[in-house]
């Protein structure tokens, strides 16, 4: 898992019908400060974030697993960050 | 998942039975505010989009579980038609 910011939102009409009532947010790749540190990609939000958020993204196989309906992401949202502690 | 543009096809006569049905699409990457990339990459069609239309494509594993994709020996599938792209509080012109 890395952490990223949410920096947009992209809409589709026609989509997978597992894709649907699932919001599609672009992230931003972050180191832990927040700082951006990495490329812009569409994640699948599965908690309900806002924009600007600062959040904790998986990809690969592992995205889909936080919905019970699998659906066909690549990238999804599974946490906001409240702080984090690093030495 | 990325977005990309549509900016061809791919015809293969033969090929894994599996992909038998599907149309293959050579997409091009963008980058999130609308810039094309010097990626591309071939994807079948899960949605019915056209050439020229901006998509969103879902990559590795998670390809097979596009809309009747399971199974089909595919790591890039078409999953939706893109209407909008807001980044930076900015709408995004394709």
């Amino acid at each position: 898992m890395d952490f990223g910011r949410v920096v947009g939102k992209v809409v589709c009409t026609i989509k997978d019908p597992k894709l649907e009532n699932l919001p599609l947010l672009i992230v931003e790749g972050c180191d832990h400060s927040g700082k951006a540190a990495g490329p812009r990609f569409v994640a699948a939000d599965a908690i309900g974030v806002g924009q600007g958020e600062f959040v904790w993204y998986e990809t690969s196989g592992e995205a889909p697993l936080a919905w019970e309906r699998l659906p066909p992401v690549d990238a999804s949202i599974v946490g906001i960050v409240d702080s984090v502690e690093a030495s | 998942m990325r977005l990309g543009k549509v900016i061809g096809t791919v015809v293969a006569t033969q090929k894994d039975p599996k992909l038998v049905g599907w149309k293959l699409l050579m997409v091009r990457e963008l980058k999130v505010d609308g810039t094309p990339t010097d990626t591309y990459v071939v994807a079948i069609d899960t949605v019915g989009a056209g050439i020229g239309e901006t998509v969103l494509t879902v990559a590795g594993s998670s390809a097979r579980l596009a809309n009747r994709a399971d199974g089909v020996p595919v790591d890039a599938s078409v999953i939706g038609i893109v209407d909008t792209v807001e980044c930076d509080g900015k709408r995004v012109e394709f």
